[in-house]
């Protein structure tokens, strides 16, 4: 047996999964679109062949393909079925990392009767039959490296490179920027050493490397070289920070508006804090401008809570400190940091309220009971058109245990 | 009062919106597609057939799903002195506060799978709504509409309104 890593990504994923459900959108272009329904997230790979972009306002991708068919984005059925790929795979292997909601690595043990490339080309025949999903595999020495194969052979490819060789051709045709991890600041960096390729990275000097790109891009230099810098990780690693927020569903000018949003996202915040129960001791309240920079507000807690009335009076003076008068906000951040792990002690700053606690549990009883936000803050209520619609009960930051989006 | 100036009562909105929807080729019965000569209505799209009804074609039709049969019925009235509302569509509120309280109505759902509004072609799940009309010349559909959801007006370059979809929001 061949240990290799495995690697898995789902094909324009959640265009696909609308596709799964309704068959009759397979092959045509189709844009998935996001929060505010005003930018594309994602799109099918008849509808890349005209050139829409992620990210592309739908008023440009419509110019780009008239004939796209718009669809509203539903993450409850993409997180159905992402675990429902995630089940898939855990059968080829007893180890797997949830990296994304459409990608996977795991230990890719190679059977002794298949080769890999046999075996890959079995997970990829395996994920369309189960689940509907066309997804991409690639077996390599390194996750790094079975990642970049695996965008070598998208769409639905399935690719095992296990010599140096083969390594070698492929990484020649990789520019740097395609490593994850490696922005386009980081490659400004490397250009003036000839360094450009993934190729070229693999054979610069390793201390080059580390001075320039610190230990994580000395790390990704050993990927490259085959040896394992990152194992698979079965579990979400313990969240160094939690953050909620978003867009702000349009331009807001006025005070009560943004004050509205910063109540709905701490209580989005504590959701989050209670389901990891952690305690955060700092809180940052970030906002951005429609015409000017963002602008941030920090304050540090006396003691950790996830108290809804701690955290609100916590986030109203940071959001003072982040509230430009007279700017147009667009979006707002909360990130809560220094997160504690319990058990709590109290302290003379952290009195018990029992009246307090009481309340916010059964506000959590009837909202776990009977549905997410069915009891809120008052002070959302401008915003009940957004309450309303089903589809913002659930977002991709809702679906826990991913190491990134 | 004249069923023209009865209509004058109300602020209607005749503005257009969802100006097309589109069926796949496969839903319509053959024999519905030969009696209407659907055939120049047929498009492709990225290779699949569908059928458009648009609000600009004539005849101007719809199709319809009553009594569980699917038949095509003329949509809304492009005559502004006619004895029906100007347009294709009525803001079901309008319904709702009695706009053809004189004449006898009956809600259906317009099957579709897409719908069209100022160029972006957007997904329908089940249906929309519309209402059926009987007047002197028979019956006539209109799409019932709703004031647009911030969504959908983000979709469709600000459209103030939208159909009232079939289990399904937009």
């Amino acid at each position: 047996m061949t240990a290799l890593v495995g690697f898995g990504d789902a094909d324009s994923f959640y265009s696909s999964a609308e596709a799964v459900r309704r068959p009759w959108l397979a092959g045509l272009p189709v844009g998935v679109l996001g929060n505010q329904g005003a930018c594309v997230i994602a799109r099918s790979y008849p509808m890349k062949k005209f050139g829409v972009k992620v990210g592309e306002p739908i008023w440009d991708a419509k110019k780009k393909c008239p004939d796209g068919i718009y669809v509203k984005r539903d993450f409850r059925w993409y997180e159905t079925l992402s675990r429902r790929m995630l089940a898939e795979v855990s059968t080829f292997s007893p180890r797997v990392e949830y990296y994304s909601i459409d990608e996977f690595f795991w230990e890719g043990h190679i059977p002794g009767d298949h080769t890999p490339q046999q075996t890959a080309e079995a997970v990829r025949a395996h994920i369309q039959r189960t689940t509907g999903l066309p997804m991409t595999v690639a077996y390599a020495r390194t996750r790094t490296l079975a990642k970049l194969f695996a965008d070598t052979a998208k769409p639905f490819g399935a690719v095992a490179v296990e010599d140096s060789a083969h390594e070698v051709e492929l990484l020649a045709n990789i520019p740097v920027t395609e490593i994850a991890g490696i922005a386009r600041r980081s490659a400004i960096k490397l250009e003036p050493h000839g360094i450009r390729t993934c190729l070229d990275l693999r054979n610069a000097s390793g201390l080059l490397v580390q001075r320039l790109l610190t230990v994580t891009g000395h790390d990704i230099w050993r990927e490259l070289n085959g040896y394992r810098a990152t194992p698979i990780r079965t579990a979400r690693t313990p969240h160094k920070m939690l953050a909620r927020g978003g867009s702000l569903a349009g331009r807001v000018t006025d005070a009560f508006t943004l004050y509205g949003w910063l109540v709905r996202n701490v209580e989005r915040l504590i959701e989050e804090l209670q389901f990891h129960e952690v305690r955060p001791s700092t809180l940052m309240v970030s906002v951005s401008y429609f015409e000017d920079n963002s602008a941030a507000g920090v304050v540090h807690l006396s003691v950790p809570s996830d108290r809804f009335d701690i955290l609100l009076d916590a986030a109203k003076h940071g959001l003072r400190q982040a509230w430009r008068s007279g700017r147009t906000a667009t979006h707002m951040h909360l990130i809560a940091s220094g997160l504690r792990r319990g058990p709590w002690q109290q302290s003379l700053f952290d009195p018990p309220d029992v009246k307090l606690e009481a309340l916010a549990r059964v506000k959590r009883d009837i909202n776990e009971l009977y549905g997410r936000w069915k009891v809120r803050s008052a002070a959302t209520l401008f915003a009940n058109d957004w309450y309303e619609d089903p589809a913002n009960e659930h977002e991709v930051c809702d679906i826990r245990g991913k190491f990134c989006f | 009062m004249c069923d023209a100036d009865r209509f004058s009562n109300f602020k209607l909105r005749t503005r257009e919106m969802c100006t097309a929807i589109a069926l796949a080729r496969s839903e319509l019965p053959c024999e519905l597609v030969l009696k209407h000569r659907l055939g120049e209505r047929v498009h492709e799209r990225a290779g699949l057939a569908e059928i458009r009804f648009q609000w600009w074609q004539v005849p101007t039709l719809l199709p319809v799903r009553r009594d569980g049969r699917l038949e095509l019925v003329p949509w809304g009235s492009k005559s502004r002195r006619g004895p029906l509302p100007y347009g294709g569509w009525v803001d079901r509120e309008l319904v709702a506060d009695g706009l053809f309280a004189n004449s006898c109505t009956e809600e259906v759902v317009i099957p579709a799978n897409l719908g069209h509004q100022k160029g972006t072609w957007f997904l329908i799940v089940e249906g929309i709504k519309g209402i059926v009309v009987q007047s002197r010349f028979g019956p006539v559909v209109y799409i019932l509409t709703e004031p647009a959801s911030n969504y959908y007006r983000n979709m469709t370059e600000q459209s103030p309104m939208m159909p009232v979809f079939v289990n399904q929001v937009i």
